[in-house]
């Protein structure tokens, strides 16, 4: 077999592969988009999100619980609407029309062929600096 | 044969050089996310044109960012329509889009989020400043190959990748307009100084290339300009009139075609065709930072990346054949300097030596290879200028290094505070 035809089969070999492991990498659980750091207030661990917000979680789960609260201050105090999607299908909504702390439940799903199942959530409207809602720490059952 | 080889392998090397570059930043967290500050406009029209088909911008806004674009995008409301205007123009976007169709279907294919802005994206958009960068190298190859020996091509070209603040807009910030704009020259140059006449494709091309220079800098039109006009320099080309003028007005009217959507989004934000995207920042033509740019602390040019000086030199004593360009070249050097120069932050903000300049550096490549070529034969006066090009490379590296760790300030560098940190490491 000449260089360029094995060079070539290598090249698709690894194009597989490659292909095969990004499917369900394992490093996905880690990856967020749209949240600022984690801070911690009053004994609560939160992280701000934007207008829209992406983090993933364990798909063997039945439930996923999290916390979430926003502001009503000088900076906006209109009612906002969270909205959650799994894997992009939408999941359940909640609205904040005080700065308590709600927990919103998403029901899993059976467990599919991932490792993880991609939450994105969108608020109806932000506060200063695009600053959504308060999201504390996702819990599974 | 052995420099054929070594002139072919350049390019692979160049490229392997800047990937290993590009995965230190981002990979140790010297860089944030590649799209970030300027490169954020430059790169938002993918995400509004093909995942939210809204060429207003608006559903961008709205999902990234509340609704309002922050301040630091140089996304503005146009004051009478209210309709976003983008301070930077759509060419860098079209160059991408290649790569954002890929990292879009990977980003399905493994769930993350087809925002635009998500781990694929980002680095979709790294990866094409960087490969636009070795495409102008390979570009730049080609040209100086008709000219030059094996090893002065690649030691002109390695002199500019290393040499200058070239490395670090493949790697560090490769999402802003340099990378894309350097290519496009070097491209250009190549297909007009190959140019014979009749070649239709060729002239074509050349529109092309010229239209999506002036799509990435609008300020960039001064290098298609200058470069066809040596088209009508007596016995600067080959052919008949007839077919130079063709050339012109064929690469014209192509350029114009590739340019009209970007006057089309202008008419739908702002109700005119032509805009000073930049609102109200502007130019101060009537007091130039002439010296700034050239050779002061802050970000001069030749302060930075003084193997520059001998590419000036060597631009003085190009071959025969090349000598047809040096008026078009030593022209666009001087407006390009003037512009920058009496840009109203001629500084551009933060970056590692003056940015403004990495769009002209394909033209120091030619002064590079010449000086070079002239030097070669003198073996004691080539051993000189090799060590201290080699010297200045190295420096020019671990400056840009000193950058990416921040012991070299972003902006406003003074000469104290050059002395202060000179040499010093991380």
């Amino acid at each position: 077999m000449r260089l360029p035809t094995i060079a070539g089969i290598a090249l698709i070999a690894a194009c597989i592969g490659a292909l095969a492991y990004l499917r369900d990498p394992p490093w996905l659980i880690d990856q967020a988009s749209g949240l600022r750091p984690w801070q911690q207030e009053q004994g609560i661990r939160y992280r701000w999100s934007g207008a829209h917000a992406s983090f993933f979680v364990p798909s063997g789960a039945r439930q996923i619980r999290i916390p979430v609260a926003t502001t009503f201050d000088g900076r906006g105090a209109e009612p906002m609407v969270v909205t959650f999607f799994l894997d992009g299908r939408k999941a359940a909504s909640v609205l904040l029309t005080d700065d308590r702390w709600t927990t919103v439940t998403l029901d899993m799903p059976t467990p599919g062929s991932r490792r993880v199942r991609r939450v994105d959530l969108r608020t109806s409207v932000t506060r200063e600096d695009n600053h959504g809602v308060r999201l504390g720490e996702p819990t599974a059952r | 044969m052995r420099g054929t080889i070594l002139c072919r392998g350049f390019v692979a090397v160049a490229a392997l050089a800047c990937l290993t570059g590009y995965v230190y930043a981002y990979a140790f967290g010297r860089a944030g996310v590649p799209i970030r500050s300027d490169a954020f406009s430059y790169y938002v029209y993918l995400p509004a044109w093909l995942l939210y088909h809204d060429p207003s911008l608006q559903s961008v806004a709205d999902d990234c960012c509340g609704g309002t674009f922050p301040a630091w995008t140089a996304i503005t409301r146009w004051p009478r329509t209210h309709r976003w205007i983008d301070a930077h123009p759509i060419g860098e976007a079209i160059l991408i889009a290649p790569f954002f169709a890929l990292a879009h279907l990977l980003t399905k294919w493994t769930n993350l989020t087809p925002d635009g802005f998500t781990l694929y994206y980002q680095h979709a958009a790294g990866l094409a400043g960087l490969c636009y960068v070795i495409v102008g190298l390979w570009f730049l190859r080609r040209l100086l190959m008709r000219y030059f020996a094996d090893a002065v091509v690649v030691g002109a070209l390695a002199t500019l990748l290393l040499g200058t603040s070239l490395y670090h807009y493949a790697t560090f910030d490769s999402v802003w307009s340099h990378a894309f704009s350097f290519a496009l020259c070097s491209a250009l140059l190549e297909r007009l100084d190959a140019w014979e006449p009749g070649a239709w494709r060729s002239e074509a091309a050349i529109g092309v290339l010229s239209g999506l220079l002036i799509l990435v800098r609008h300020t960039n039109v001064v290098i298609p300009v200058c470069l066809l006009a040596t088209a009508w320099r007596p016995g600067a080309f080959p052919g008949s009139a007839a077919s130079r003028r063709r050339l012109t007005l064929t690469a014209a009217l192509v350029a114009a075609l590739v340019v009209l959507p970007q006057l089309w989004l202008y008419r739908r934000a702002t109700t005119h065709w032509l805009v000073s995207s930049y609102g109200t920042l502007g130019f101060t033509f009537g007091s130039p930072h002439i010296a700034g740019v050239l050779i002061g602390p802050q970000k001069g040019l030749f302060f930075y990346a003084p193997v520059l000086l001998l590419a000036v030199a060597g631009l003085a004593v190009l071959p025969p054949r090349l000598q047809r360009w040096r008026l078009a070249i030593f022209t666009i050097l001087g407006v390009h300097t003037y512009l920058i120069a009496s840009w109203w932050d001629w500084q551009f903000g933060g970056s590692y030596g003056h940015r403004g300049f990495v769009d002209v550096y394909p033209f120091f490549a030619a002064g590079l290879a010449s000086a070079f070529a002239r030097l070669m034969p003198h073996r004691r006066i080539s051993a000189a200028i090799g060590t201290a090009v080699g010297l200045l490379c190295a420096l020019s590296l671990f400056q840009m290094l000193q950058y990416w760790h921040g012991v070299l300030p972003m902006s406003d560098v003074t000469w104290s505070q050059y002395r202060g940190v000179f040499l010093r490491t991380w």
